[in-house]
């Protein structure tokens, strides 16, 4: 479980991550090994929960630090904040290497948990306001269409994979998603 | 003229199903070129992929292997640390294995695609060139008897305005250039000097990223974009 972090922890955790790789960018060995020790558990975390192999996690974590490394100049420029730009390169990685791995085949097992990783009380309560947000948006979907867009974005679940959960046609799986994901956005927005 | 006339429009939802990682793989590919040149797409995609980042703090952190970021270091940092040459340490880096069965599934696809390998040639070898990640794929056919190395590229193509060029490294020698891969082209043959058939065939092959029309220098000057062995079938 991850610990409640508040609004001001998160802030000062922004602005040393941003240092970080503004470093980077300049060469600095010592940032990155910083920003190494500072990240690599959650990178790790997100990579190990796409691709649900612990080789295949650390072989797409090595590539995603090379990334870091060589893209931190291109990352200042940008309006990312620091651990949505990480964390892009590190699900990217990670979804990419999935979808390389099995265009179109659905793990049973793997498929069966997605139920259970529906938004609950407890998973609300660890977050700050921005994970509460985005759970009341999701609140405003019907559950399974949340779900499904849960399942897409901390699993990687592919279309496929998804209409086998829910027993239903991929198109009419990507229409729901697609609409769902344009109500999430306006419901952020408001 | 511009380079964004000629991609395709995205939409918002097509661009939230790239950020969530639901987007079909074929389309996925598409989206990422697009990507790569369009600004505003870029921009767009970020407040995306800020707006459901959120979900990613139920993600458990999990302390990752200090080896993984001693592979990183050794990768980016390898030849500025020590004086040897930059391709000393390509012998250290894991070559993808090339099992039987993918070797029987290359010289499938060879077999498939090219009337000249009909199977009358007895000594055959062949070369699978990639990377960890497989972004870039070259595989090879050797024939000792013509001295012909026919290359198909499988995965990957060059930055614009860029190459590919194939490096032979026989041990400590310096590369060797095999030849440049035309990029307009998905196979290339490369007639390789009798001298090194034997080079060839213990050596480590590697792929650099060149200007246009390949290396000015006669060694390497760009990255190491993947590298392979030939093994005999």
């Amino acid at each position: 479980m991850t610990s409640p972090i508040t609004p001001d922890q998160q802030k000062t955790a922004r602005s040393e991550v941003n240092t970080l790789l503004a470093k980077i960018a300049l060469n600095d060995r010592n940032a990155f090994n910083e920003l190494w020790e500072r990240t690599s558990a959650k990178l790790f975390g997100v990579c190990l929960r796409i691709l649900k192999n612990r080789n295949e996690a650390e072989e797409a974590l090595q590539e995603v630090y090379v990334k870091i490394w060589r893209k931190a100049d291109s990352y200042a420029p940008s309006n990312y904040s620091p651990m949505t730009w990480l964390i892009s390169i590190a699900r990217n990685e990670a979804i990419d290497r999935l979808r390389a791995k099995k265009p179109a085949t659905v793990d049973i097992e793997e498929v069966y948990d997605l139920a259970s990783d529906a938004p609950t009380p407890e998973k609300a309560a660890i977050a700050a306001s921005d994970l509460q947000q985005i759970n009341a948006c999701m609140e405003e979907l019907q559950p399974i269409h949340a779900a499904a867009v849960q399942g897409a974005y901390l699993e990687g679940y592919s279309y496929q994979e998804l209409a086998d959960t829910y027993e239903i046609p991929v198109n009419t799986m990507r229409t729901w998603l697609r609409r769902s994901l344009i109500k999430l956005k306006e419901c952020l927005q408001r | 003229m511009s380079a964004q006339d000629k991609q395709p429009q995205y939409d918002d939802a097509t661009i939230a199903e790239y950020a969530i990682g639901v987007l079909p793989h074929v389309e996925r590919v598409a989206f990422q070129k697009a990507l790569k040149t369009d600004q505003a797409l870029q921009e767009r995609l970020r407040i995306w992929e800020e707006e459901m980042v959120p979900q990613s703090d139920t993600i458990e952190q999990i302390p990752a292997p200090q080896s993984v970021f001693d592979a990183v270091e050794d990768r980016l940092f390898e030849r500025e640390q020590t004086t040897q040459t930059w391709w000393s340490g390509l012998k250290n880096w894991r070559l993808p294995a090339l099992t039987s069965a993918a070797a029987i599934l290359l010289l499938g696809l060879f077999v498939w695609n090219d009337a000249r390998f009909n199977g009358e040639t007895n000594n055959m070898y062949l070369a699978d060139i990639t990377n960890q990640s497989y972004e870039i794929q070259i595989v090879g056919i050797f024939d000792p008897d013509t001295s012909e190395f026919n290359l198909r590229r499988l995965v990957g193509v060059p930055e614009q305005n860029r190459d590919f060029e194939l490096w032979l490294i026989d041990g400590d020698l310096a590369p060797v250039s095999l030849g440049v891969m035309p990029s307009d082209k998905i196979t290339t043959i490369v007639k390789i000097d009798p001298d090194l058939s034997d080079a060839l065939l213990r050596g480590l092959l590697a792929i650099s990223d060149e200007p246009l029309g390949g290396s000015p220098t006669g060694q390497p000057t760009g990255a190491v974009l993947a590298t392979g062995k030939i093994i005999k079938v």
